[in-house]
């Protein structure tokens, strides 16, 4: 904790260092950090709040302890989110009801967030929710990667680290979710 | 999205706006509870840090051997080091519980015929010169890389492995480029060995088998003796009840 400049938020690498050195705190910066996209990580997953927290929770825990193993020039997000999605995987299988996805309602938004964009915007609520249908009726390897990749906005090369798959894993998976997302919007709309 | 049809690019456009949109759990405070348990841990000495040591780290594990009944060499610091795709982590500690199953192949996977499996996996792993193997699964990674298990059922040539139906278990995957593949020193429970002039490991006492598979991961426990190498790229772990010069006229017979 010595050798810290005020008023300028550490990097990850930096904390990392701290952290592998027995900082505690350090490491906490970084727990505080990923909190939000770690649960969701897990939570897209188990689709159980309870059981997500839980492997969010071991997951910083079973990564503070790893942290020999986060190599200098890597990124500590998809690092951790493996971890992450290693340890929900885990546990998904105790889950007896499989929380949705659901769309925030009007009033649930705080004065102080973005108005909806164009693009949701132009899609009625019902049109919402069959997307947030459709993709629960993709393979659960093309979900996660569609999810990975759009609703928790991870680039294609932190989404293949999160999920320890190939890069290509991920082009090819993202390519048939899509499509069978598209068709089945088209479906609903012509049925 | 009106009447007309859609791509691609506009379902992937309308996914990540409507991402802000969700309403996801709230967000439980997991920094506290983290450090809290970190402080607590490192007090009582529950779960040590890993040491330095550790040889080789490697990026992609596939499978993790965790070698027990180790107390006895009163090792100071546990070690991993890799073969191929499979890490061996040397720890002194308890053995393996008796509550864990033996490795079985239908926990991994969906039995397929030969062909299918080479089909689905990618490659053609090479088969030992005797029977044909009884069973073949296919082993799911969540590194994309799918692994192959081939099971014999017990028989004169492969007697029979304790606690389970079968008499030779052989998994094979396909390795990576940043594969790390070296020997251990000293520790007397693992045994260097080589097969047909590749690195092999034999490890000839109780251990428990972890994979990590696209349903989680799987833990056996190992009461058979294994030998693991890798040759042109892929790593095979065989299991059986054979003593080890046995075991490796079998391996080498996969030539």
């Amino acid at each position: 904790m010595t050798d810290r400049v005020e008023g300028r938020p550490l990097e990850d690498v930096e904390l990392a260092r701290l952290a592998r050195n027995g900082d505690v705190q350090a490491y906490g910066e970084l727990v505080e950090r990923y909190r939000e996209v770690a649960f969701r990580t897990a939570w897209l997953i188990t689709r159980s709040s309870a059981e997500a927290e839980d492997a969010a929770q071991e997951a910083f825990v079973k990564a503070f302890y790893a942290l020999d193993r986060f190599r200098t020039g890597e990124a500590f997000r998809p690092w951790v989110l493996r971890i992450v999605s290693n340890e929900a995987k885990n546990r998904r299988r105790s889950v007896s009801r499989r929380e949705r996805l659901t769309v925030r309602l009007a009033q649930d938004r705080g004065s102080g967030d973005a108005a909806p964009s164009p693009e949701t915007a132009a899609l009625g609520r019902e049109e919402r929710e069959a997307l947030l249908g459709a993709l629960e009726h993709l393979s659960e390897p093309e979900r996660l990667v569609v999810t990975y990749r759009y609703l928790l906005e991870l680039s294609e090369a932190e989404t293949a680290r999160a999920l320890a798959i190939r890069p290509g894993t991920v082009k090819s998976r993202l390519s048939r979710g899509l499509s069978k997302l598209r068709e089945q919007l088209e479906g609903s709309k012509d049925g | 999205m009106g009447e007309r049809r859609m791509t691609n690019e506009q379902v992937a456009a309308a996914l990540t706006a409507l991402g802000p949109e969700l309403a996801f759990p709230p967000t439980p405070s997991l920094r506290g509870v983290v450090l809290a348990r970190l402080e607590t841990e490192r007090a009582t000495g529950t779960r040590p840090v890993l040491p330095r040591r550790a040889l080789w780290s490697r990026r992609r594990v596939l499978v993790l051997a965790t070698v027990g009944l180790l107390a006895a060499l009163a090792l100071a610091a546990a070690a991993r080091f890799t073969i191929g795709a499979v890490e061996i982590r040397v720890q002194p500690g308890s053995p393996p519980s008796a509550s864990l199953p033996p490795v079985t192949p239908g926990a991994l996977g969906e039995p397929v015929t030969a062909e299918e499996a080479v089909a689905l996996a990618g490659f053609e792993p090479s088969l030992p010169s005797g029977p044909p193997p009884d069973e073949v699964y296919v082993v799911d990674s969540p590194f994309g890389d799918p692994g192959l298990l081939y099971a014999w059922r017990p028989s004169a040539t492969y007697p029979a492995l304790p606690g389970t139906e079968w008499g030779l278990v052989l998994i094979a995957f396909q390795g990576d480029d940043e594969a790390v593949v070296k020997s251990v020193q000293a520790f007397e429970d693992v045994h260097a060995a080589s097969v047909d002039g590749a690195t092999a490991v034999w490890i000839p006492v109780p251990h428990v088998l972890m994979i990590e598979t696209e349903r989680g991961t799987k833990t056996f426990s190992v009461r058979g003796n294994v030998l693991i190498w890798e040759v042109d790229g892929i790593t095979y772990r065989l299991e059986t009840s054979l003593d080890r010069a046995s075991a490796l006229e079998v391996a080498r017979s996969m030539g």
